[in-house]
């Protein structure tokens, strides 16, 4: 396997020595099939044991791994080498807060994730001893934003979380979506007063880069335009005094 | 051991120039002038029209030089540029949508 020298500049942030973040450069062979992931792994195991990270599947599931790659947010068990010039800069997930290293602070993520309300409503009781039955199509309706991996690339890439903390930002609106569209939901008035309140979807200015940034091609953009549109109806049904929008 | 998070600034007045794909952004958006100008050069035309022919002439008249034939055409190409990047995107997303619901159903 051929081998190739590549300068791996990493951002480096130590809390209890540093009083603001800085770059370390490492020299790593790499191999031509590895990811961006794996040259890190080769510097923690074999030069330098101190530099903190997240990973785990190494497999695009886990979405641990995300951080900015040249400028760019991506999962770095995605990014390949072969696909790089000779020299990366490695650096956290801009938008967060930097713990250490390159592990970032996502608690304020968590909590919008959790304020969505991503789980199922009910108003009905579910049947009795028999499953929802849920058509194909209604599923297609959902379930590319059932693909969101918690990776928080779109929350990186979104220039109107950076400026404003308190948008509820692209992957929690794309989550909230995805129970939106589910046809077992009864919850979408509920959570549009969420949703469609000031630091929902009208905060979005639509720059998109969530969209191009995500490596599971989710599309959260696409869901916070459909969510303004069925936010501006649920509003005019409640003025002209129609039901709302629950299944 | 303790917790010190560290911040990174992000500037409001100079955050658009962080990346290529936020100044695409801004230039597109940009276009808000332009349709700002245009309004009011339809309010400017319809006081014209309601103050009579001689009026209406003078103004027609004064957009008839080499100055502002150029600058429409320069708005109307920046308008297809915002059409392009702006409309087709939404198109295209609301279209893969539909196709994909469409595809699975039986």
């Amino acid at each position: 396997m051929n081998k190739r020298q590549m300068e791996l500049e990493v951002m480096r942030y130590d809390p209890e020595q540093d009083d603001k973040p800085w770059f370390q450069n490492y020299s790593v062979p790499c191999e031509d099939d590895w990811a961006i992931l794996d040259a890190i792994n080769y510097v923690k195991e074999n030069i330098d044991t101190t530099l903190s990270y997240r990973w785990s599947c190494h497999m695009m599931v886990c979405g641990s791994c995300g951080m900015m790659i040249n400028g760019e947010p991506s999962l770095t068990c995605k990014t390949f080498i072969r696909d790089l010039p000779d020299k990366v800069r490695v650096e956290p997930l801009e938008n967060f807060p930097v713990e250490r290293d390159l592990v970032v602070v996502l608690d304020d993520v968590m909590q919008k994730l959790h304020k969505v309300q991503p789980y199922i409503i009910r108003k009905d009781d579910p049947p009795q001893g028999k499953e929802h039955q849920q058509s194909r199509g209604a599923l297609a309706k959902f379930k590319q934003y059932t693909m969101c991996i918690n990776c928080m690339c779109c929350y990186s890439a979104c220039p109107q979380y950076g400026l404003n903390k308190d948008f509820i930002g692209p992957a929690a609106l794309a989550l909230a979506h995805r129970y939106n569209l589910d046809s077992r939901d009864q919850g979408k008035s509920q959570r549009l007063n969420i949703l469609a309140d000031h630091d929902g979807v009208w905060d979005c200015s639509f720059v998109g880069a969530c969209s191009e940034v995500c490596p599971k091609h989710v599309d959260p953009a696409a869901a916070i335009q459909q969510m303004k549109i069925d936010g501006a109806m649920e509003f005019w049904k409640q003025k002209l005094g129609f039901p709302g929008g629950d299944s | 051991m303790s917790r010190q998070p560290y911040i990174r600034p992000l500037s409001k007045t100079t955050w658009y120039m962080r990346n290529g794909r936020y100044r695409v952004y801004m230039l597109r958006e940009m276009t808000c002038l332009l349709v700002g100008f245009y309004a009011f050069l339809t309010i400017f035309a319809l006081a014209k029209l309601a103050a009579g022919p001689d009026q209406w002439n003078q103004f027609l008249a004064s957009q008839q030089n080499k100055v502002m034939i150029a600058f429409h055409a320069f708005a109307l190409l920046y308008f297809l540029l915002r059409d392009v990047h702006f409309g087709s995107a939404c198109r295209m997303r609301y279209l893969r949508w539909c196709l994909k619901c469409q595809s699975e159903r039986i």
